[in-house]
């Protein structure tokens, strides 16, 4: 069974509350991530999404350099147990408008998992389980072809 | 599978626009890009999310022109691009959807879902396919076994 655990992504782009906007935007472009998270691996704060910053910043046209992550992350973000199944991930991510979940074990931050991670695990997975099958089949191939020459009159006369 | 099969309508801004409106047009569609056309609709260049943040991050202005932050030429995926191809590049730029590129035009939009969804597709046809032979080699083998024992061949 895959779980949480073999399909998220343990680089973590940690951000303090105290930088800005500016320094935020940098953060993303440079680690190409859609999602930050603010405070540190001991104690998470909250998340802070791209799309905070693009709508802070060239909507709400406020000022990048004197907005600080404290004043617009999200403190509400969505958590999941690095033991969950992937069945859970799917489901949860229905619910996720942003398709990002914080992997926690015990209050401390283990991984993200974001909707792209999940599609690439679904992808990896059908695919392994498809080349197993064809195994499995080739064997028992191989058998079949066995014993229709054991009771041809070829076989008859080896064996 | 060509990724030209599974190109979608893509979602556009004039190049006159400000970054602003391509903003409100990215954050409102579900798309990762926005097609920046001029008049002619002739496509111009694309801005992404990463565009707009590196505007931010240089503390460019919203009501900036839309070319001046874009990415141009327009970059994508050919067409005629094995979807295996695409999903390699899209994994690497972390992209949810990636535009179709054909001489410097902009046929449309690939989303990293569709090629997961028609994958998984044609994978769950095949491995039907695979378990109906599957368990027509075992029925065999059960009887050719049941008949040579019944024979004392076995």
């Amino acid at each position: 069974m895959i779980t949480v655990k073999n399909v998220m992504n343990v680089e973590i782009p940690f951000i303090s509350p105290n930088e800005n906007l500016q320094k935020a935007a940098a953060m993303l472009k440079e680690k190409k991530t859609r999602i930050l998270v603010v405070g540190g691996p001991n104690k998470v704060l909250g998340v802070l999404p791209e799309e905070t910053v693009l709508r802070e910043v060239l909507l709400n046209k406020k000022n990048p350099s004197s907005i600080k992550v404290a004043v617009v992350m999200h403190g509400a973000f969505h958590t999941i147990s690095p033991c969950e199944s992937f069945e859970e991930v799917e489901m949860l991510f229905k619910g996720n408008p942003h398709g990002r979940l914080l992997v926690m074990d015990n209050g401390k931050i283990e991984g993200i998992i974001t909707e792209l991670d999940m599609m690439a695990a679904i992808r990896d997975f059908t695919r392994k389980d498809y080349i197993v099958q064809d195994a499995i089949l080739f064997i028992f191939g191989i058998i079949t072809a066995f014993f229709i020459f054991y009771f041809s009159p070829a076989g008859y006369l080896l064996f | 599978m060509k990724t030209g099969k599974l190109v979608k309508k893509e979602v556009q801004v004039l190049e006159s626009a400000s970054i602003g409106e391509a903003a409100r047009i990215l954050l409102s569609s579900s798309d990762d890009m926005v097609v920046v056309v001029n008049k002619q609709n002739a496509p111009q260049g694309v801005i992404t999310a990463h565009d707009l943040l590196s505007h931010v991050s240089k503390k460019g202005s919203s009501s900036a022109i839309v070319t001046s932050a874009m990415s141009a030429p327009c970059i994508g995926i050919h067409p005629d691009t094995d979807i295996d191809e695409t999903l390699k590049v899209m994994d690497s730029e972390r992209l949810r959807k990636c535009p179709v590129v054909n001489d410097n035009k902009v046929l449309g939009i690939v989303s990293m879902k569709d090629i997961v969804d028609y994958d998984n597709s044609n994978i769950r046809f095949h491995r039907s396919l695979q378990n109906g032979i599957l368990v027509g080699f075992v029925l065999f083998e059960i009887g050719l076994l049941w008949f040579s024992h019944l024979r004392g061949v076995l």
